[in-house]
């Protein structure tokens, strides 16, 4: 049977024919469809962990316990989880254990544009890299094969243009995997120095054993076609490269560390002009031409953003595409926006007026840092706002303090913001946090996490109480407020950020999408008493139109939150069919 | 056939998408598509990729497509570089304000942007956000769409397997408003004749 998947359904069907039993992820565009899907599977134990490193400790123990196991994450969660698999690469596994790290070419979703390719290199870890669902979907199986024959972890690479296509995937049935003994082994799990020189000896040879592997696996393949031009490329940038060279010959890298050197010699040598094609670093070509090839890469293709099809012409052929329409380059910009009834337009509006300093996190709030709210200074990577908030006291002083404020999401502050609020805690920071508590995993599709009380299957579970976890690690001040209560929440504000000890503000409000934000109907404006002060506009709702002489509010847009009834000063803004009351 | 489906987040670019590519895959043939799913969900410029029958990538090069499908204005206007010479685009006539226009930033006059619209590509314009509220939701825009470019005649699908396939991609409890769409849209294009 033949199915349209995305690349993260494949992958997650691929795990289920391969008889996984265990995962664990943290939700991260471009890879929480992975786990989502494996969440569906009842044979499969599936969880959201707080943060990537406990996601890849979780399925480190459920291999090292015998089952097949498996993680995804996006490109900068293998930061977060890089101790661990650096050490699992001494350690072996037990069970089969497969990574999954989704790179972002274009950052379509992401703070940077980080090639994990060089993580399967520095942690001495062989990756497979599919190019289409059905190549993940066989090469998921491939890797737990792999990772069973080697005793090794695998990662395997996506890519946003991977994980977000769909393709035909032929299905099979799941195999029956029985799990493996568990058996005490401390020379083998307990990594002291000791123990640690010996396996590195015996990384080494795993890795020369895998390079052989490469010259003679299916993961790797030479197409021959014309012999005037070549090229070595994997994944995605493979499929673009086969599109603007539909007659030459390829080498098809399915196994993209360690590479088969002896193949590449090869087909080096059958070719007149050799290309490199790949997205971001110039990984393959560094090696290569070590190896004494000549190549052309990145001395002409960009090692910044996506390829795509006329890159390449333009870039390796010399086919300039000549498009001449002005208009596109003038129509209006359209970046994403706080979808109406967003309880974060209602905290960062404040925040704005207050003219805070505001350390920002990663979340859909990291959208305050745009016009016209113009809150958010800095963004750098999970849980950093806390930190960060506290090395500006330090460098500044108190005055410097008092104008700033950390704002991080609930998702995130278990994440890694607690061990943030620790350190202004012990460091005797003062430190202003403010948790902006929407009541789940809003960026990047609505995943529950340890604050919403569900667990990924929907099943209640034990919910983490911020105030008690805020006072438990010394925080005397905590305040709950709703963030819409416009005068209460700037009162609040003010207060806590005078305050000579750290505090924090949980700035309590379901996301506008749930279900339970329960907004209904629409406003509309009340042109009598509309005095067009435009102060409505301040909140940048995208459903309130400034028309120059009057405002409008697009009905289709407005959900009702009544978030420009709070601010408007001539109470002008009303529910829709009640202004004659 | 390369069809290229742009929009704003929360218009149904994805599923319409989807909607084509398994309509070509219930017929027996090869599909693919491209699709923009994060950011842009929060009310950003969205393009998704259809590509039937031999490609490689999932992705439509610029100067490619055979069909472009617009659920809003801008964004149509956007993307007329990805048509071939003569190829068709259908573009809702609806325009959804950025915020650098609501700001009063940047001015969007809708009159100019289908002039330069209809100057540039060989264009059906339709008022598909008025026919969804008829049809009984605003989110429908999108079947609506395919609705009126399959009754067109500028789909190689037939309407049994898009039927099929809306069956099959669309949840249960919306699947009646989809088709009532769908028809609509056929039904708009009748007496419409390609030029």
């Amino acid at each position: 049977m033949k199915r349209l998947m995305l690349g993260n359904e494949a992958i997650a069907w691929g795990a289920y024919e391969a008889g996984v039993t265990v995962a664990s992820s943290y939700p991260g565009t471009p890879s929480t469809e992975i786990t989502e899907h494996l969440a569906g599977c009842d044979e499969i134990y599936s969880e959201w962990s707080p943060n990537e490193k406990v996601s890849m400790e979780v399925v480190i123990g459920a291999s090292i316990a015998g089952a097949r196991a498996i993680t995804a994450m996006k490109h900068v969660g293998l930061n977060v989880a890089a101790d661990p698999l650096f050490t699992v690469s001494y350690t072996g596994i037990n069970g089969g254990l497969v990574i999954v790290v989704a790179d972002d070419p274009g950052m379509h979703s992401s703070q940077n544009e980080q090639d994990s390719r060089h993580y399967a290199r520095a942690a001495k870890v062989p990756m497979l890299e599919p190019a289409d669902s059905q190549e993940c979907k066989d090469f998921i199986k491939m890797a737990f094969e792999i990772s069973e024959n080697f005793d090794t972890p695998v990662l395997i690479r996506l890519s946003t243009r991977v994980s977000h296509s769909l393709s035909s995937v032929e299905l099979a049935e799941r195999e029956d995997y029985k799990l493996k003994g568990y058996k005490k082994d401390f020379v083998k799990y307990v990594m002291m120095p000791a123990m640690a020189r010996k396996r590195h000896l015996i990384v080494e040879k795993r890795m020369r054993d895998l390079k052989e592997f490469g010259e003679n696996t299916e993961l790797n393949r030479i197409e021959w076609e014309n012999r005037s031009i070549g090229v070595i490329s994997s994944g995605i940038a493979y499929q673009y490269a086969r599109e603007a060279f539909p007659e030459a010959s390829f080498l098809k890298l399915g196994m993209i560390y360690p590479l088969p050197e002896k193949m590449i010699a090869d087909f080096a040598a059958g070719v007149d002009k050799l290309f490199v094609v790949e997205e971001l670093e110039p990984f393959f070509e560094e090696q290569i031409k070590a190896m004494g090839i000549e190549v052309i890469g990145k001395e002409r293709l960009p090692v910044t953003g996506e390829l795509n099809v006329s890159i390449i012409r333009e870039k390796l052929l010399g086919e300039k595409q000549s498009i001449d329409l002005p208009f596109e380059e003038k129509t209006p910009m359209r970046p994403p926006v706080m979808c109406p009834g967003c309880p974060h337009r209602a905290t960062f509006h404040v925040l704005s007026k207050l003219k805070l300093t505001v350390t920002g996190d990663i979340g859909c709030y990291t959208l305050g840092a745009l016009p016209p709210l113009e809150a958010v200074d800095t963004c750098i990577c999970m849980g950093a706002s806390i930190g960060m908030a506290h090395g500006m006291e330090k460098a500044r002083g108190a005055e410097f303090r008092k104008k700033t404020v950390a704002v991080i999401g609930d998702s995130t502050f278990i994440h890694s913001g607690i061990t943030g609020l620790i350190d202004v805690v012990y460091n005797k920071g003062n430190s202003m946090v403010i948790i902006l508590d929407n009541s789940i995993t809003g960026m990047t599709g609505h995943q529950d996490n340890p604050t919403t009380g569900f667990t990924i299957k929907g099943e209640p579970t034990v919910q983490v109480d911020l105030v008690k976890l805020c006072e438990a690690v010394g925080i005397r001040r905590v305040k709950v407020v709703d963030p819409f209560k416009l005068k209460e929440f700037e009162r609040t504000v003010k207060e806590e950020i005078e305050a000579d000890e750290p505090s924090v503000i949980i700035a309590r409000r379901p996301c506008a999408l749930l279900k339970k934000a329960s907004y209904g109907g629409t406003v509309t404006i009340d042109s009598d008493l509309c005095i067009n002060c435009k102060l409505c506009t301040a909140i940048a709702c995208p459903a309130i139109l400034d028309k120059g002489d009057h405002i409008e509010i697009d009905e289709s847009l407005c959900n009702g939150c009544l978030l420009c009834v709070e601010k408007c000063p001539r109470n002008a803004i009303v529910k829709a069919g009640v202004e004659n009351e | 056939m390369d069809i290229l489906i742009s929009g704003v987040g929360g218009q149904g670019t994805v599923l319409a998408s989807k909607v084509l590519a398994d309509s070509r895959v219930i017929e027996g043939g090869r599909a693919r598509t491209g699709e923009t799913i994060g950011m842009s969900q929060r009310g950003g410029s969205v393009i998704s990729h259809v590509r039937t029958g031999e490609s490689y990538s999932a992705f439509i090069p610029v100067g490619g497509a055979d069909l472009l499908l617009s659920f809003e204005l801008i964004e149509g206007a956007r993307n007329i570089s990805y048509l071939k010479e003569g190829a068709h685009a259908v573009i809702n006539t609806a325009l959804i304000n950025p915020v650098s226009a609501i700001l009063g930033k940047e001015s969007c006059d809708k009159e100019e942007i289908m002039e330069y619209i209809s100057a540039n590509s060989n264009v059906f314009f339709i008022d598909a956000s008025k026919l969804a509220r008829e049809a009984g939701a605003i989110r429908v825009v999108n079947t609506i769409l395919i609705g009126f470019a399959y009754g067109l005649g500028l789909l190689d699908l037939s309407g049994e397997s898009i039927e099929k396939s809306m069956s099959k991609n669309i949840r249960a409890e919306y699947l009646d408003l989809n088709l009532k769409a769908f028809r609509s849209g056929i039904k708009s294009a009748e007496g419409v004749h390609l030029n």
